[in-house]
């Protein structure tokens, strides 16, 4: 097994100490990005969704539980399917206890295409506890991008125009995951954000702990960063993140 | 509601915020692949010193803690001797801690490290329904050697180790904000308008704000 170099010590504190420097600044600079997330505008929820709950059909506003805030974890889980979305269940299986999210008057809920039933079976499987609905039915998850049928006309995904599903398999529409965040004004509902695709990496906390470790993640996308790194090539804008410096040539 | 809302804007003008704020979301994931590439080049120690823990199934020695997996994490959790009461974000940070499969699928394993007795420990993962295994160092000098107690007390931190035969290798440590991307409630109320709601938060006027720290419980210690 190839293993990291065995210095002294000293050696090895000097190393880190140069890490540190850049690894705070990182957080700075995540900082900011925060802030700024705080200054997006909204826009009002106009449409009215259903959604089948455990206790029924309940309306949008009923996910937030009575809190401010409700952010929807998009599910994938096509009402053909018997079993969800391996990477979804990955990440849900990554979220814990929800009390604190909810001290903070947030809630947090699953929502996916398929009907109730198979959602519950599958959660039961899994062991989960957290509060999960289906929009079967509804255009909910058409109007937030999280499927894309191409018989509705150009679709976006991530903010970008999407693939045509029907090249990448036989069904009509596909589903992709994403996140999204609304805000409660009494009976007014606004949508603030959604995030797609890496965007949910810091969501992801076994990726949060795996790239602490020498092995990192373990994945083939690591590979050319660690050939930059070996070669020197990173400069400080790429490890910062000035907001405007890395492209996307490493992956999407 | 008594604080104030984001601005009310059509649907066209809030994609185009968020697609010129989205240009800045890719480029922090970027810089977070480059600085994770570079952690994977850290040079790394030898620990020479023999330590031995307190498990829940009897003494342990460090390569123990590994079981038989090539990674090891360990969480110093701040519980100490002479504390009645087990940390609070200590506990927050134990709670956003997911299923271990999906680290153990990548050899690595994940433990809690406290200076308390073993009694204590298991009494409060057993109040708080938690599954990490959790091992005392108490009487040995692991939380002096690895920087987690120094002359001001004890504090919570990180250390990253690899196991390579008989030989056990300190190969990161982290501390404070460290470990903010391993809680993820942090990351989950920064995707929400009003943030972790805290006063060091850069936010629009009238945001929703107390101070950090305080405001953490055990998770069934709140109220709301």
């Amino acid at each position: 097994m190839n293993l990291p170099p065995i210095v002294t010590r000293e050696a090895w504190l000097e190393a880190r100490k140069a890490l540190l420097e850049e690894e705070k600044a990182f957080t700075r600079a995540k900082d900011r990005l925060n802030a700024l997330r705080r200054q997006l505008p909204m826009v009002e929820v106009t449409a009215d969704y259903t959604f089948e709950g455990p206790d029924g059909r309940v309306e949008l506003g009923e996910l937030f539980e009575g809190r401010a805030q409700l952010i929807v974890y998009h599910f994938m889980f096509d009402p053909s399917w018997d079993q969800g979305c391996p990477g979804c269940t990955f990440l849900v299986d990554n979220i814990g206890k929800l009390d604190r999210l909810h001290e903070g008057n947030t809630s947090l809920a699953l929502v996916s295409r398929a009907p109730l039933e198979k959602l519950e079976r599958y959660r039961e499987e899994r062991g989960w506890s957290l509060p999960w609905y289906s929009s079967y039915g509804s255009e909910f998850n058409y109007d937030f991008h999280v499927t894309i049928d191409h018989s509705r006309g150009p679709q976006q995904y991530n903010y970008r125009p999407a693939r045509d599903p029907s090249n990448d398999w036989d069904g009509s529409s596909i589903e992709l995951p994403g996140h999204s965040v609304f805000l409660r004004d009494g009976d007014r509902i606004f949508h603030t954000y959604s995030t797609y695709q890496r965007g949910a990496d810091l969501l992801l906390t076994a990726y949060n702990y795996l790239d602490l470790t020498p092995l990192g993640r373990q994945e083939p996308f690591e590979e050319e960063w660690n050939r930059r790194a070996a070669a020197g090539e990173l400069s400080r804008r790429d490890r910062v993140g000035a907001p405007h410096g890395a492209s996307g040539r490493i992956r999407e | 509601m008594q604080h104030p809302l984001p601005a009310i804007v059509s649907a066209e003008e809030w994609q185009a915020a968020l697609e010129a704020f989205l240009v800045k979301e890719k480029a922090h994931t970027r810089a977070r692949d480059a600085l994770n590439a570079e952690r994977r080049r850290l040079p790394m120690v030898k620990v020479e010193k023999e330590y031995t823990f307190q498990g829940a199934d009897g003494p342990a020695t460090l390569v123990d803690l590994f079981e038989g997996r090539r990674q090891l994490i360990i969480y110093h959790f701040m519980y100490g001797p002479d504390d009645e009461e087990a940390c609070s974000g200590c506990s927050m940070f134990v709670d956003n801690m997911g299923h271990p499969a999906h680290l153990h699928a990548r050899d690595t394993s994940r433990v809690l490290v406290s200076s308390g007795q073993i009694e204590k420990l298991m009494a409060f993962k057993q109040r708080m329904g938690w599954s990490v295994p959790w091992y005392s160092c108490y009487g040995s000098d692991f939380n002096r050697d690895f920087g987690v107690l120094t002359d001001e007390g004890e504090g919570f931190a990180l250390s990253v180790l690899l196991h390579d035969g008989e030989d056990v290798y300190r190969t990161y440590f982290t501390r404070g904000r460290g470990v903010e991307y391993l809680g993820s409630n942090w990351s989950f109320l920064d995707v929400t308008p009003y943030g972790r709601q805290e006063t060091w938060e850069d936010s629009p006027p009238g945001w929703p704000q107390s101070e950090p720290y305080v405001w953490w419980r055990y998770h069934d210690s709140y109220t709301t």
